[in-house]
């Protein structure tokens, strides 16, 4: 099990509130990301795609059911470990605001290291940044840089840990298409060049076509699956699927 | 499509299925709407701001109703904003409050509460275009007054009153309690007394006592006492006990025979004020005037103003009242618009992307300034409304506290008036538009474009005006402080490093991101523990929001340091000069009024007694012309024999010899010669404690003014011109102090002692150190709570980032260690340039008077200001930062900034 899947999602349910009022966001999911591809998850607002993501990343806790991330089990991990999870072994790229303003560019792609107490690999730093084609760009600060390529800074800060994951939240959401297609062919080429593992929530039926394949969702359970996306198909699906 | 599509997917889902996706489709749709909402709430807000573009004055209804809707909106921006101009506001309604109360509170007559009018000698000194000083001893009227009063139409009889100083023994010791006057029983009816028992004085030797003053002794009519008048006792037989028409609070009276009285005096043909009671069915006030038109040179008092004349000390208080609350409150008013400009700048600051989202939906810089503008006058408005009460409150607090200093008499009532409380107002709505137009002139300058971006970076460079207005107070608070004690003589210099102080806490706000950065570089630019990096990395990058919240943290520590070491340094060289000019064996005091003259004499004949030295003291004015006008200055005094100083006394001596001070000469110390702009040889004009003028020589200047006073004349010359005409020290040297000690035992109030008796000894009204402690607390508990205000809010906006460092696998606790290291960097930063600020003034200030480059810093006291500084601060910053932490990190970054 260890060696084929990145994530491994077994009968997962999250439950918000008690009750009458309790409010099932996932419900009994089970599903595998295998290592070195990219997946796309889409669903209608309010189908559970975020609540996914927190629970897949270790930010939140399932109600029921466990996650493997690589071949470590999340459940019954406390706050700290989570945390070093996050840390070492999953890597982050939100919608906006992934940067923190007070850093160079370098120092926040290093920052994972400096923060597990490691001396920063500022040679790494530069390939990283190389990669994603910001090979100058180091020593500005985030205010500097366009929203494109302050999403490749984010990227780039995934990547450096050599993670078991990196989750996308949305990361062409504040994004022009241009820019937007530069990010997602970033991923892509990521997960073709050195076999890593994406998993990115999207509701961009042309950002789920650089996966290599998308998982739906709809009021919490899993809806289908697309391999070999392309924008049409995937839109055909979304709008079978309700508003999104 | 949406419709359709919805209804193709649901038909292969069971019903309950169905009903749910319709409901979030519902819900979705809800969303938009409410999306759709906003947006046009926005636009409606814009189209607003363009409409209030038309109006080109400042404030017009739709501005204002805009600038309200925003406030309601933001209530967490405001609240900082709204606390620092409300307690801003209370402050400066309390120091208009206590000042009205100066100028037209009065303490309800005592002694003289029977009598109409009570006329008195003009009891200050004129001075054109200035407010007339107070003559510091009792100016008398000559006894035919009393005549030319009663001659006075209305008048049904005017009484000549003299006041003498009494010490009562009882049971061989001194009397505690108020002061105790003697009087002529003529006198009594202006109260009037009523004798409860025995008889009026009679025989020389009797006297009537007040019934409080009898309880306490616990003597009655029949009984023996000893009064001390001057420092002569004298044996008296109770012959009566009387009761005033309402009780004392300021005084106790013993009433003599008038003979007796008028002996006991001193200058014989003189009263001190002169008593009517009124014809019935006159008024009071056109009762005075006459007598004012029929008797030249009298002044006359009405109502509650009687008791200025009744003791000096009331109307002292009453000068001391309004001269500490307009100095204190000139003080607040500009701290006040500093804080509320810098809280108002940081709150704008933090709204950058809704000031560029404004800016996007065609917002012009003008209608964002107007917009702000409108805001800070809002938000100005409401908090100095709400400060009123508390401010009302916190003048009645200072009252109790001065009563209870003895700064104020007793019965000094306050007077509270709407007028305080709009002026505070009008000032606190000032602070904030002046601040507010700060603020938005930056924040106008917020491009459209930002609104788009995601990250609100604070421009690199600060404003050439800001910069070089900053960089040009630099110099000049410097030259204030060290230029002037250097080459201006007098006191010019200490009042130019006085306000040294100020002048560059303000060049530290206009400087602050820049002095702060450089302190965050100095500390080290990239240490390899993480927590300290990331918080050099913030210190440096958010230089100027935290700088504008450290900067009332940095106005704290300046002022706390100039104040406090500025009066330790003042303290410890009048000490220093008291205790090593005093070169006497020994020295007498007095707990009772003071010591007769006539003793030295007599002391001088005690074997074994070489030298005695007479030291009287008085307040005197010296004036010298400047330019156009007449300039004046008020100094403490002495009176000494020239003959004795050099074997009592060493005050220094400059230039010029002591032994000319005879006759109408003066010594004056560097500095008050420096001021006055005189030298050895010059003549000045000294007006003596009761308004006589002396065009003295200058014999010689010395150098210890601040231990003994920085006029020294003649003690012949002091004495005739005090009230009571006593002296206030003996210096004696002896070598036999058995038999001194011996000749002083007829003496009751008098005691011997070294030269640390002369420091013990009160130089100014006792209450005055504690007051200006009292408002200094003020003042710095205003600092404190700006303070807090501003390092909250600074810290509360951090969530989003926090959320962030936390997501990217920061653990909370490294959080905590990242904001502790601010925490530091943001008082270690603030006491470093604090103290810095506060330097120059102290050394300029310690150089002016005591040529020593070396201020008085008790190392105590400075730790406690540091530690007073952490114990601000740190809480200011921890628990903000503690509760920024709380929520999960996912839905704290998701929130807008």
């Amino acid at each position: 099990m260890a060696g084929r899947y990145a994530l491994l999602l077994e009968s997962v349910t999250k439950t918000y509130g008690s009750g009458r009022n309790a409010v099932t966001a996932l419900d009994n999911v089970t599903m595998g990301v295998p290592r070195g591809t990219f997946l796309a998850v889409m669903g209608p607002s309010g189908s559970g795609k975020s609540t996914f993501l927190h629970c897949s990343a270790g930010l939140d806790r399932p109600t029921n059911g466990g996650v493997t991330l690589g071949d470590t089990r999340l459940t019954g991990l406390d706050e700290e470990q989570l945390t070093e999870i996050r840390r070492e072994r999953v890597g982050f790229v939100f919608q906006a605001y992934n940067l923190l303003d007070s850093l160079t560019v370098a120092d926040n792609v290093g920052l994972p290291f400096r923060l597990a107490g490691a001396p920063v690999p500022t040679d790494r730093v530069r390939v990283e940044l190389a990669n994603v084609g910001l090979a100058d760009m180091g020593d500005r600060y985030p205010g500097q840089l366009s929203g494109g390529q302050r999403q490749r800074v984010a990227v780039a800060r995934a990547l450096i840990t050599g993670p078991d994951v990196i989750f996308a939240d949305e990361p062409t959401g504040a994004l022009d298409t241009r820019t937007g297609k530069q990010v997602l062919e970033l991923l892509r080429g990521v997960v073709d060049r050195t076999g890593q593992t994406v998993v990115m929530v999207t509701h961009d039926p042309v950002a789920a076509s650089h996966a290599d394949s998308v998982t739906f969702l709809a009021d919490g359970r899993l809806a289908g699956e697309l391999a070999a996306p392309t924008p049409e198909k995937v839109a055909e699906r979304m709008t079978r699927l309700g508003e999104w | 499509m949406v419709s359709r599509g919805n209804g193709a997917g649901a038909a292969d889902r069971p019903p309950t299925e169905k009903a749910r996706r319709a409901e979030e489709a519902r819900a979705a749709r809800k969303a938009e709407n409410a999306r759709r909402e906003e947006d046009a709430r926005r636009a409606k807000r814009a189209k607003k701001a363009a409409k209030a573009r038309k109006k080109v004055r400042t404030l017009s209804r739709q501005n204002l109703s805009l600038a309200w809707s925003t406030i309601r909106g933001r209530k967490g921006g405001f609240a900082a904003v709204l606390i620092a101009v409300a307690v801003g506001s209370a402050v400066i309604t309390a120091c208009g409050v206590l000042l009205e109360t100066g100028i037209s509170s009065g303490a309800p007559a005592e002694r003289y509460h029977g009598a109409a009018v009570v006329v008195g000698g003009h009891q200050a000194m004129s001075v054109e275009g200035d407010t007339d000083p107070r003559l510091s001893e009792r100016v008398r009227l000559p006894a035919d007054t009393v005549a030319k009063v009663a001659a006075v139409k209305g008048v049904e009889s005017a009484v000549g009153d003299v006041s003498v100083r009494t010490t009562v023994l009882g049971k061989g010791s001194v009397l505690d309690g108020p002061p105790v006057y003697g009087h002529g029983w003529s006198a009594a009816v202006l109260t009037p007394f009523a004798l409860r028992s025995g008889t009026p004085p009679r025989a020389a030797d009797d006297v009537v006592l007040d019934g409080d003053l009898a309880r306490r002794a616990g003597l009655a009519p029949g009984d023996a006492v000893t009064l001390v008048t001057g420092s002569a006792p004298g044996s008296y037989r109770v012959s009566g006990v009387a009761e005033p028409a309402a009780p004392f609070a300021r005084q106790s009276a013993v009433f003599f025979t008038d003979d007796r009285a008028a002996r006991l005096h001193g200058p014989p043909g003189t009263v001190d004020a002169v008593g009517v009671l009124a014809a019935k069915g006159t008024d009071a006030g056109e009762l005075a005037d006459r007598i004012e038109k029929a008797v030249p040179g009298a002044v006359t008092y009405t109502g509650d103003d009687r008791s200025d004349v009744e003791t000096l000390d009331v109307g002292r208080m009453r000068a001391f009242v309004i001269e500490v609350a307009s100095a204190f409150g000139a003080t607040m008013i500009l701290l006040v618009v500093i804080v509320v400009a810098g809280t108002l700048a940081l709150s704008v600051q933090q709204r950058r992307r809704e000031l560029a989202l404004l800016r996007a939906v065609g917002a012009t810089p003008r209608q964002v300034l107007r917009m702000i503008g409108g805001e800070a006058v809002l938000v100005g408005g409401i908090g100095a409304v709400l400060g009123a009460v508390p401010g009302v409150l916190l003048a009645m607090l200072l009252h109790t506290v001065f009563t209870g200093a003895g700064a104020l008499p007793p019965g000094f009532s306050l007077v509270i008036t709407p007028l305080p409380l709009l002026f505070s107002l009008l000032i606190c709505v000032l602070a904030a538009r002046i601040g507010g137009r700060l603020a938005a002139r930056r924040a106008a300058k917020v491009s459209a474009v930002e609104a788009l971006g995601d990250v609100a970076v604070e421009p690199k460079k600060l404003g050439w005006f800001r910069l070089s207005l900053g960089v040009l107070l630099v110099p000049a608070g410097l030259a204030v402080a060290v230029v002037l004690p250097i080459v201006l003589p007098g006191e010019a210099a200490i009042e130019g490093a006085a306000s040294s102080a100020l002048v560059l806490v303000i060049a530290v706000g206009l400087l602050g991101p820049k002095l702060f950065g450089g302190v965050a570089k100095l500390l080290g630019r990239r240490p390899a523990e993480v927590t300290r990096f990331l918080a050099l990395a913030n210190s440096r990058a958010r230089a100027r929001r935290v700088s504008a919240a450290t900067t009332p943290l940095i106005m704290g520590v300046t002022m706390a340091s100039a104040q406090l070491f500025s009066g330790t340094t003042l303290a410890a060289t009048a000490h220093d000069q008291a205790v090593d000019g005093v070169i006497a064996d020994r020295v007498v005091t007095s707990v009772g009024a003071g010591i007769s003259p006539d003793l030295a004499e007599e002391l001088r004949r005690v074997p074994g007694v070489r030298t005695v030295g007479r030291v009287a003291r008085t307040s005197t004015i010296l004036t010298w012309p400047d330019g156009d006008g007449i300039q004046y200055r008020v100094s403490a005094a002495q009176g000494v024999d020239p003959a004795a100083v050099p074997d009592t006394l060493d005050l220094g001596v400059l230039r010029g010899d002591l032994h000319g001070l005879t006759g109408s000469t003066v010594a004056l110390s560097r500095l008050v010669a420096g001021t006055v702009g005189a030298d050895v040889g010059d003549r000045v004009e000294v007006h003596l404690g009761d308004g006589t003028v002396e065009k003295a020589e200058v014999v010689a200047v010395y150098e210890n003014g601040l231990g003994f006073g920085d006029v020294t004349l003649p003690h012949d010359v002091v004495v005739a011109h005090t009230t009571d005409r006593l002296d206030q020290w003996l210096m004696v040297n002896t070598d036999r102090e058995a038999e001194l000690t011996e000749a002083l035992k007829a003496y009751p109030t008098l005691r011997v002692g070294d030269a640390g008796a002369v420091t013990a000894a009160p130089t100014d009204g006792a209450g005055d150190g504690g007051i200006s402690l009292v408002l200094n607390a003020v003042l710095l508990g205003y600092l404190a709570i700006a303070v807090v205000n501003t390092l909250v809010m600074a810290t509360i906006s951090r969530r989003r980032e926090f959320a962030l460092l936390r997501l990217v696998g920061t653990r909370t606790g490294q959080v905590r260690a990242m904001m502790r290291q601010e925490a530091g960097i943001i008082v270690l930063s603030a006491v470093v340039v604090g103290t810095i600020a506060a330097l120059p003034s102290l050394i300029g200030m310690s150089y002016a008077i005591r040529h020593s480059v070396f201020p008085s810093i008790p190392p105590l006291l400075y730790l406690g200001i540091v530690a007073a500084a952490a114990a601000i601060a740190w809480p200011a910053v921890m628990l903000p930062a503690r509760l920024a932490l709380r929520p999960p990190a996912v839905e704290a970054i998701a929130q807008p900034e």
